[in-house]
Order: structure tokens, then sequence, then C-alpha cells
């Protein structure tokens, strides 16, 4: 009897114990996206290069290509530290749509003037609405579509050498 | 200089610990108990130390580089030797300590073999922690790269609330640590009965003076500091305070059955061990880094690790000396039914109830994401909805309890008296509701049975039939009486309380209901540690006009910005407001937050007699 | 002129009581639900953008029309359940719900055996 409740008291901490050792080494505290995987919504932004930037519907104007949708804005400062990212991504010939987050027009055409602008088409999102569409938690953000149309990939803050290693390999598969 | 100094008291005090030991198992008690102080002694000089080291700014400490800085008050030097995880874990073992040295001071007196074996135990506590401390978590550790200023406090943090707020804390939850041994060393004496019951009650209620209080303070830290109106918001670091505190009070209950019949008595053990194996639990929980809350500022998730091993030891070394000599022979049948021991007994059901529904809340969540990849929240809206129907319950049973006999059922002699009580407190709580306005039929079931308490308890206190009487019970009615008007005021609290969030600029006007706010004007200072942007908002309710005047400030080490509220106090509600800077588009705007709080005042009260009860039982002699 | 101000005070001040019942109407929604990139707070008590963000957002909702399930629904498809401080009930969290009734009613039984009755 008592050579039972010992075995059990060691088998239950024991349990408990590895329950909690796999908490701990367990890091889940990255922000949990629950749009990893849905279809992108509708959005609507202008082409860079329509001068009268009217607005379209982007999502039929991207098809059959792996494309990527960034959140940016001119008063983030981390925004800036990817910015030569983007860049790069354009050079590969990678459109990306880019979410200008609670931004004026003019603070974001002197932010792209400053540092170049690599986006195929931009969206105005003066109250945040975009962003939540895509699931976002702030800026920067940065999504990658498939050609079906699903996100894919996301990365939370801004864009690294591992990160843009990342991106390019699913971009370029 | 000062991290040889530190580490040598720490070395000190951890090799007079491990000799402590050695003379247990030699069987040398002559000298025993004075090496235990000696080691409680060093102790206590290394956390202070640690406060000197914080008072001169010895940057050369890591402790002290970490959480210090020269332009901070030398108040929050002080504090911030306790506000980090390795002074607060060097905190942690002197309070360990010091219980044990007012047993050996309060003990004098007592069978030999029980106090040093008590002794042992705690000592050995102390030690393991020490370990830890000296290898894994040292406050003294050198810092080489010629530090010539700190890094600072976080400022949320400086503030006299907190710098009694976990001390307090600290002493409730350790108070336990000494429940343990007294528990262990009681069970290997065999000498674990009534008599044990008495002498480990007052120590139980120690603690829990401490806890209560503790818990109060954070509760009040967080209502006036973190500017969001509310005082409990079922955080997971409030409820690892919780637990504990809900065993404790069952621990009690279950002592006086203990005390009375000498029976209960294997429960009573478990009770005892898990109490301390919950605050082991909750520090960990808040230690170790795997909570997102608001609360936890002291943390890191690789010491974790060690702290769930010690944790484990401590527990299962506990549970096996339990498991091994707790065959106590107990009559079964032994409780009448609607006795005050049956009362009791429910009132056990009830708490561990609590208390599973506040551990799995807060575990569940946790373990869910580690496990199966998936995030979800419990908040207020899972601990209301579920604990509501059974607090009610438990306010009845715990009303009617106190009426009842020892052994006998003496219901049908009281039942009268039981539906008269009912009686009042239906009129009194559909007076309310009439007055109030408010139909809501939780609200008016909150009414009913907190009254149900109150007024029983009143009734208690009144009719004792002599001096003897109303000693005896004061405490236990105090206690009551001031639970019963805890759960009155948070239910009027929850009720009535308004929140209105606005933007304004200067010169503007916030209109809604019978309510006015102008944003009157503003004004820039600065302070020796921080600047200061501050309002004066003039507030216009239907009956009465006065200013608030909120504030923001930017700290500068570290850079953080905190808002400092202003709240308005009258007996029935506080007016309550809170601003930060915020924007429309390009438009930079003040957003306000203001809250109507009622009964705020009643929750801190209610709380204070809850533990002017237990004081009175410390103090009183019957 | 007299009645056609008349109905205009109508119709303005009812237009401020249809204003003031939404705000406190988004009061209660973002209270229910958690700020993701704060720590350990409601969308209500923060003032970070996100928390903004969706504040508007259910306003923007509420004066649309939409019902606060909607709501709920929406953000849950954007954020998951991790949002939801309104714990819903369904299959990962049934556990907690059962569990205290579960508890208690073994509790009661376990009770009654050891109680005498006579």
């Amino acid at each position: 009897m008592l050579k039972k409740k010992i075995a059990i008291l060691g088998i239950s901490t024991l349990l408990i114990s590895i329950v909690f050792v796999f908490v701990i080494l367990n890091d889940n505290k990255h922000l949990p996206s629950a749009t990893i995987g849905s279809t992108l919504d509708p959005i609507k932004g202008y082409l860079v290069d329509d001068i009268k930037k009217s607005k379209i519907l982007l999502n039929s104007e991207l098809n059959n290509e792996k494309f990527l949708i960034n959140i940016f804005s001119s008063w983030c400062a981390p925004c800036r530290d990817e910015h030569k990212y983007l860049l790069k991504f354009k050079n590969s010939n990678i459109k990306i749509i880019g979410i200008n987050y609670k931004d004026s027009k003019k603070n974001m055409s002197s932010f792209l003037n400053e540092l170049g602008n690599p986006y195929y088409a931009i969206v105005d999102d003066k109250d945040g609405y975009q962003s939540i569409k895509l699931g976002a938690f702030g800026v920067p953000e940065t999504f990658l579509i498939d050609k079906k149309k699903n996100i894919v990939l996301k990365q939370i803050g801004p864009i690294d050498d591992n990160i843009y290693i990342k991106f390019l390999e699913i971009l370029k598969k | 200089m000062n991290n040889i100094i530190g580490n040598s008291l720490v070395l000190l005090s951890l090799m007079t610990s491990l000799s402590t030991s050695f003379l247990f198992f030699k069987k040398n008690y002559s000298h025993y108990l004075k090496t235990y102080i000696a080691s409680c002694i060093f102790c206590f000089f290394s956390f202070i130390f640690l406060i000197y080291c914080f008072v001169i700014s010895d940057f050369y400490v890591s402790a002290v580089y970490q959480n210090s800085h020269t332009t901070k008050p030398l108040i929050y030097k002080i504090a911030g030797s306790w506000g980090n995880h390795e002074g607060s874990m060097l905190l942690f073992i002197c309070i360990i300590a010091l219980y044990g040295f007012a047993f050996c001071y309060f003990s004098k007196n007592f069978d030999n073999k029980f106090k040093y074996l008590t002794v042992f135990f705690q000592n050995n506590l102390t030690m393991i922690f020490l370990i830890y401390l000296f290898f894994l978590s040292n406050p003294f550790d050198y810092v080489s790269s010629d530090p010539t200023q700190g890094l600072g406090l976080n400022p949320i943090l400086q503030d006299p609330l907190l710098l009694i707020h976990p001390p307090f804390l600290y002493f409730g939850y350790i108070g336990f640590s000494l429940i343990l041994s007294l528990v262990l060393s009681g069970l290997i004496n065999n000498s674990f009965d009534s008599v044990w019951a008495k002498l480990s009650k007052k120590w139980v209620i120690i603690s829990w003076i401490f806890l209560t209080i503790g818990i109060l303070l954070g509760s009040i830290w967080a209502y006036y500091e973190l500017g969001w109106g509310g005082y409990w918001f079922w955080d997971p670091v409030e409820n690892a305070s919780l637990m504990p505190w809900i065993l404790s009070v069952a621990l009690i209950h279950s002592l006086l059955i203990m005390e009375r019949s000498n029976t209960f008595k294997s429960w009573t053990a478990l009770l005892a061990i898990s109490t301390f194996a919950l605050s082991l639990f909750g520090t960990f929980l808040v230690r170790s880094g795997i909570l997102n809350s608001v609360h936890t500022f002291a943390n890191d998730p690789e010491r974790g690790l060690f702290i769930l091993g010690i944790i484990i030891l401590i527990i299962f070394f506990s549970l096996a000396i339990y498991i091994f000599k707790s065959d106590f022979v107990e009559k079964k049948n032994n409780i009448m039914f609607l006795s005050k021991e049956n009362f009791l007994v429910f009132n056990n059901l009830f708490l561990i109830l609590f208390l599973i529904i506040v551990i799995i809340g807060t575990v569940y969540p946790i373990v869910l994401s580690a496990v199966a990849n998936q995030n979800i929240s419990v908040g207020p809206f899972y601990y209301n909805t579920i604990l509501a129907p059974f607090v009610f319950i438990f306010l009845f049973l715990m009303g009617t309890g106190p009426l009842m006999k020892w052994y006998k059922n003496d219901f049908n002699a009281k039942k009268n008296l039981i539906i008269s009580i009912g009686l009042i407190s239906c009129i009194l709580a559909l007076i309310i509701s009439y007055f109030s306005s408010e139909t809501n039929i939780i609200y008016i079931l909150g009414l009913i049975f907190s009254f149900y308490l109150i007024v029983a308890t009143i009734f208690e206190l009144f009719s004792s039939k002599n001096q003897f009487n109303f000693k005896q019970y004061l405490s236990k009615n105090l206690s009551h009486l001031g639970f019963g008007l805890l759960i009155l005021s948070i239910t009027l609290n929850s009720f009535f309380s308004k929140e209105y969030n606005f933007m304004i600029n200067v010169n503007d006007k916030y209109v809604s209901d019978d309510l006015e706010i102008t944003f009157e004007e503003f004004n820039i200072s600065k302070d020796i540690n921080f600047d200061q942007f501050s309002t004066i908002f003039k507030i216009k309710t239907n009956d009465k006009s006065f200013t608030l005047s909120p504030s923001i400030r930017k700290y500068n080490q570290p850079e953080q910005l905190t808002s400092e509220i202003s709240i308005k106090n009258t007996l029935l509600k506080d007016f309550y407001l809170a601003i930060n800077y915020s924007s429309i588009g390009n438009k930079r705007l003040i957003g306000a937050r203001y809250y109507e709080n009622f009964f705020i005042l009643g929750i801190w009260i209610s709380s204070l007699i809850i533990v002017l009860g237990g004081l009175s039982r410390l103090f009183i002699r019957k | 002129m007299k009645y056609v101000f008349f109905i205009l005070v109508c119709i303005i001040s009812s237009n401020l009581y249809a204003d003031q019942k939404i705000d406190s109407k988004v009061i209660e929604i973002s209270k229910n639900l958690r700020c993701l990139v704060c720590q350990g707070q409601s969308i209500n008590d923060s003032d970070s953008d996100f928390a903004l963000d969706v504040k508007e957002l259910i306003k923007k909702n509420l004066k649309e029309g939409k019902k606060d399930e909607e709501i709920y629904n929406y953000l849950k498809l954007k954020y998951g359940d991790w949002i939801l401080y309104k714990t819903p009930i369904n299959v990962s969290t049934i556990f907690i719900w059962m569990l205290p009734i579960i508890f208690i009613l073994i509790g009661l039984r376990f009770i009654v055996k050891r109680i005498r009755f006579e």
C-alpha cells in the first residue's frame, strides 16, 4: 500500500515536472498569427506608376505570382532600418504592396523620396483597418502571399538578414 | 571590494547552515541552535549589506548596476534592493531565516525533539535557496566593465506602496515555510495532534495577515498607479498570490476542527504542505518569466528551471514524509450532519473549489499553449461567471455555519433565526435595488447573500452571552463581517461604476449625460529624474464641480512614459482621471479616461476589517 | 418654426443618445478583448496604437449596425482565440468550464459518505 502510494507520488511529480519543463523551454511567447494560411481579403489601393492614383482592387492586379505586403509608416524608426531589404526585393523583381499606416501623404512621399520607393502599389490606411484585416499588430510587418493568394509567412517587426533570406527562399521556390 | 564582503557573508551563512544540518545528523545538540541562529544572522547581514551597496550606489555590484541610478531618490535606491530577481531572492531567504529565528525565540518551553526537527527543516529550506542564490543568482556578482552609472529601475515601480508590497507578500508566502517545517516535524515526532494545531494556528494566522495585507497593497497600487481604474484584473500574477491565500484560509478552518476534536489530521497536513507548495509555485510562475503580465517585473526564464527543480524537490520530500507518517487512526463518519464541523468541511470544499478555478484559469492557457500550440485567453469574464454562483452559496454557508453547534445537529432549533435573517437581507437588498433602479439578477443575488452574511455576523456579535463569548468569537466575526462587506462593495462597484474614454485638446469640452469635462490648462516642468506634463481638468457633474490634475511623466533612466492619475475621493465614489498622449491622424491630442468608481473605499475598508479579525486573534487573550 | 426646432432638437438629442450608447457598448466589447501588444491588459485599458485601432473599428462596426457576435467573430478570425478574454466554450476550453462543476459533485459525494446523519 505504502509502496504504491510512493510510486503514485513519484510518477505524478515526474509528469507535472515534465509538463512544466516543457512550458519553460517552449518559448511560445511570439504573437500567434491567426491569418497565416487564410486567403487574402480584398484590398484597395493605387499603383505607384498610376499618375491619377485611382483606387483599384489590387487582388486581381497580381495574378499567378508571389508577392509581399509591407506595413510601413514615415514615423516608424524600424521601418527605416528594413527599407534597404525592401529595395533589394524590388530589384529582384518582387512586387510589394505597401500599406501606409496612420500617416500623412506628405510625410510618406518625403519618406519615399529620401529612401527610394520599393512599392508596386500603395494602400492608404489612415485608421488601421487594413492592417487589422491582415491580422497585424503594428508597424513594420511583412506578409508573403503565394500564387493562390494565401498568406503563407509573416514577419512582425523589421526585416533583417536572416529574415530576408528566409523570405527570398520561399519567394524563389 | 564590496562584492567580496557580500559574497563572504552569503558564504558564511551557507557554511553555518550546512554545519547546522551536520550537527543535527550527529545528534550533537549542544551548539545546534546557536549555529542555526548564527546562520540566520549572517543571512540578515548579507541583505543589510546589499541595501548598503544600493545606498552608496556601488555599481561594481551587479544587482546595483542593473537596478539603480545615482539620480534616484534614496528611498527608491533602498527599494531597488528587492525590486529585482537576485535581491528579492536574498530577501526571500532572509525571511525564511527570520521565521526560523522567531520560532526559536518563541518556543523556549517546547519539547526539544520537536523544536530541533522544526529548526532542521527550516534550516534546510534556507540552505537550498542559499545554494541557488550563491551559484545561480548572486546579487554580489562583480561588474567588470568599470561602470560609472547604473541602468535604473522601472519607473512604475517607483511608488511608495511598492516599497512595502513585496516584503509583505514575502512575509506571507514564506510564513508557510514554517508551517511546512512544523507539519513535517509534527508528523515525524508523532505529535501531530490538537496541541500541535493550537500552536501552529498562530503562525498560520500571522502569515495569513501578511499575505492579506500584501495582496491588498498590490491591489491598491494597481488602482492608483496603472491608470485603468480597476483594482483586480484576474491577472496570473495576482492569481499567484491569491492561490496560497485561499488555501491558508482553508487551513485556518481545518485547524479549528483539528484543535477541537483531534480529527481531520491527514487533510490538515495535506493542506499545510500544499499551502507552502503553492506559495513556491506562485513565486515560480512570477519569476520564471512564463507569464505575460503587467506585474512581472523581476523574472528570468533560465533560472525558472532551477527554481522548478527546487520546488519539485521540496514538494516531493514533504509529500513522501506525509505518506509515510499520516496513517492516523481516525474514526469514520465522525462528523454530524449540519453540525459546526460539517459547515467547516463545506468551507474547505468551497475554498478548494475556488482554488481549483483560479489554478486552472491561470495554468491551463499556459499549458495548452506549450502542449497544443493553441492560444486562449482566460480573463475576468471566466472567473466572474463561474465564481459568482458558488460565492453566493459560500456566503450563505458562511453566515449559517457559526450559528450551529459543535458535534450536534441543531438546525431545527435555529430554523426561525435563519429564516428571519434571510428575510431581513432580502428586504435590505430590495430596498437598495429599488433606490438604485437596477434589477439585474446577479446584482440582487449578490446583495441578498452578502447582506445575509453581514446580518448574521452582526447578530452573532451582539448576541454573545458574556464577555468571554464576545472575545472568543470576535476575530471570526470581524473577518466574516469584513468578507461580507467586501463582496457587497465589489457587487455595488461592478454594477455602478461608469467609464468614459475620449480625446480632448486644451480648452475643449467633453459632454456626456450630466457630465461636463473641460481641459483648462497644461504645464511642463522638470524634476531630477523625470519631466512632467501636468494638466488641470474641470469636472462638472450634476451635484458638484471640482478640478482634477492628472499628469504624464517622462522618466529619463530608463526612458519611459508613465501616467500619473488624479483622484477625488468621496465616501460613496471616486472620481478618477488618467491621461496619456494620443493622436488622430496627425493631430496630437490628449486621450483621457474618466471613471466614477463606486465603493472603492468600501473595498479597502472591508479588507482592513478582515485583517483586523486576524490581528485580534493574535492580540486578544481568551 | 417652433415645431421644426423641436424636431431638430429631438433628432440631435437622439443622435447624442445613440452615440453615448455606442460609446458604452465599445467599452463593454473592448473589455472582453486582449490587447495583443500589451502585457495582460484589455483593449479597453490600453492606449497603444493597436488598441486604439481596434476600438475605432468596433465603433465603426457598431455604427454600421453590426451585432456584437459579428465583431467578436471578425476579430477572432484575424487574431485567433487569443484575443478573446471572454473565453468561448469549445473543445479546447470545455475543460475549464466543466472541471469546477465535476469537482463540486465529487467533493459533495465524498463528504456525504463521511457524514453521520443520525
